[in-house]
């Protein structure tokens, strides 16, 4: 019971020391290694407006917003979680093969906007405001409603 | 204290010392939770509008009916490079719509454009529902805090008490059974492993004792049933011997008092057989006795044995005092009360005889000090030895009075001993 309790207090300690934001503005050599490469090879001309690290409870993720509006996310080990390109479209070099393969078979006009890679599945925004789910191995399992 | 109150308190106590704990812990994680999510909010609303300006799109309208305000002003290089790229604080702000100054969480977000100009955008999200989100967890956490103490304490006391009614019967049954009686059917059937062996155990106790005692009771009766044959044959014996003609003076004088000890003997032994006949229930049949009668023709038996002390005897009657018990039985309790107030009087002293509707009161006067109540009822108590006396009288008077409840009482007040039985109205006519 003590030890409970020790745990429970240590984790309120933690959680009030992040207080005041969970927000930091960190300089682009701070991300993962990863997520440089993944910079430096799929979108090596645009412009970084800022870089945050954002720690919440006990998860921690990265944040590279360009100049241009479009935004990255990454998660702690520096893979990348969330393309968001809303406002042009992802070069299709960053887009997984599997998915760019299935865009142009079935959405040959559209242009892929967001990949968000979740715990289960894989959400695809097309510039036609579709939304296409995929699994894990980005196998397409349906639309979204 | 109940077993039961005890356990109660005790958990109540420490419950109430873990649930503070806890509640207050829950309670600031919770309110951290909030402002937790209060500024995530702020931070997407940040991100949004910053990428919204920065891919020069339509940025949100100031009045969009949230009470959210923004806004973006260029700042210098120096400033930029001064500032941290993201700072919070809590501020009053003045929000449009309402007309009204208000507490808001505010996020500042400096930011670059690909011209390399630094801009800083101040979002402003009002607190005063968060504020008021966390009085209401507040209130509401007291209470169920509150409730959930109570009803821990109140389910703990109905499960504790539910859970040993086996052992307060036990205990009631316990206080029903008195040794010497009949062992009373104990009815208590638990399925709880622990009560069940107790419950065999105690009655295998009872059963035990009841035995001893019985063994106990049988031996003293064996033994003075066997003690007086060998009795009646010294007697006869001695008195034999003392029709010898060749016996001296003084050997007659020895075999008269070895004569007058055998005498207090029997005497002793006999009683001691009575005793035991009345504790084993053994005076059954019952019959209409009138103690009035009783005491006054005892009294004048005592008298005449008694003449040469000259003791003044006096008799009140105020009813007539007529209960059912047995005849011997009742001569055996009225004459031992008397003559335990002859025997222990002294030479010109007082007998007083007070009979009421369900009260024979005896009083007499004797040793000037009182003498211990319990003491006196049991068997050979003696204060002072007396001629002719065995110790067994007032045992008699308590053993009749113990078999048909009458209460025996003994006070000793203005150099009087009195004794006073108080007849049951159950035996009374």
């Amino acid at each position: 019971m003590k030890h409970s309790f020790l745990i429970l207090f240590c984790l309120f300690a933690l959680n009030s020391g992040v207080k005041a934001g969970n927000y930091k503005m960190i300089p682009f050599e701070q991300l993962p290694e990863t997520s440089r490469k993944f910079i430096k090879d799929h979108f090596p001309d645009l412009k970084i407006s800022y870089t945050a690290k954002e720690v919440d409870f006990l998860e921690l993720s990265y944040k590279v917003i360009f100049a241009d509006g479009n935004k990255l996310e990454f998660s702690r080990s520096g893979q990348w979680k969330e393309i968001d390109f809303k406002f042009s479209a992802i070069p299709p070099s960053a887009v997984p093969q599997p998915i760019l393969d299935f865009v142009a078979q079935n959405h040959s006009q559209q242009n892929v906007l967001e990949i968000d890679r979740e715990r289960w599945k894989t959400e695809v925004k097309l510039s036609n405001e579709m939304e296409l789910n995929f699994d894990n191995d980005y196998n397409f399992i349906g639309l979204d409603d | 204290m109940k077993l039961v109150h005890r356990i109660t308190i005790r958990i109540s106590t420490v419950l109430l010392l873990l649930l503070t704990v806890w509640a207050s812990i829950f309670y600031f994680i919770l309110m951290d939770e909030i402002n937790d999510e209060t500024d995530d909010s702020l931070e997407d609303y940040s991100e949004q509008i910053i990428t919204l300006a920065l891919a020069g799109r339509q940025l949100p309208s100031e009045n969009n009916g949230t009470n959210n305000s923004y806004f973006i002003r260029p700042v210098t290089n120096e400033y930029a490079a001064q500032h941290e790229g993201f700072r919070y604080s809590d501020e009053m702000v003045y929000i449009e719509s309402k007309k009204e100054t208000e507490p808001a969480r505010i996020l500042k977000t400096i930011f670059r454009n690909s011209n390399d100009q630094f801009f800083e955008l101040t979002v402003a999200i009002p607190t005063i529902e968060k504020d008021d989100l966390q009085e209401t967890i507040l209130y509401w956490i007291i209470f169920l805090y509150l409730l959930l103490l109570v009803s821990i304490a109140l389910v703990n006391f109905w499960i504790l008490r539910q859970s040993f009614r086996p052992l307060y019967a036990l205990l009631s049954w316990l206080r029903s059974y008195t040794i010497g009686q009949k062992i009373p059917v104990l009815s208590n059937s638990t399925k709880v492993e622990e009560f069940k062996r107790l419950n065999e155990a105690m009655l295998k106790t009872a059963r035990r004792n009841a035995e001893m005692y019985e063994q106990q009771k049988l031996f003293i009766g064996h033994a003075s049933h066997e003690i007086q044959t060998p009795l009646a044959v010294c007697k006869n014996r001695l008195e034999l011997l003392m029709n010898d003609p060749e016996l001296s003076e003084k050997q007659l004088k020895e075999i008269l008092k070895t004569l007058e000890d055998l005498e207090h003997l029997v005497k002793l032994n006999r009683t001691l057989l009575l005793l035991t006949k009345i504790d084993n229930f053994q005076f059954q049949d019952t019959k209409t006795i009138n103690i009035n009668d009783l005491t006054k023709k005892l009294l004048d038996d005592f008298n005449e044995v008694f003449a040469h002390q000259n003791i003044d005897v006096n008799i009140e009657e105020s009813s007539i005092l007529q209960p059912r018990m047995n005849e011997t039985l009742s001569n055996i309790l009225i004459r031992n009360l008397l003559k335990n107030a002859f025997v222990h009087n002294q030479e010109y002293g007082q007998v007083s005889v007070f009979i009421q509707k369900s009260e024979l009161i005896v009083e007499n006067s004797g040793q000037t000090r009182a003498l211990p109540e319990e003491e006196i009822f049991k068997r050979f108590y003696q204060g002072s030895k007396k001629a002719g006396s065995t110790g067994l009288g007032l045992a008699l008077v308590n053993s009749i009075c113990k078999l048909y409840n009458i209460k025996r009482e003994y006070t000793f007040n203005n150099d009087r001993h009195r004794f006073r039985l108080v007849f049951p109205a159950s035996i009374l006519i």
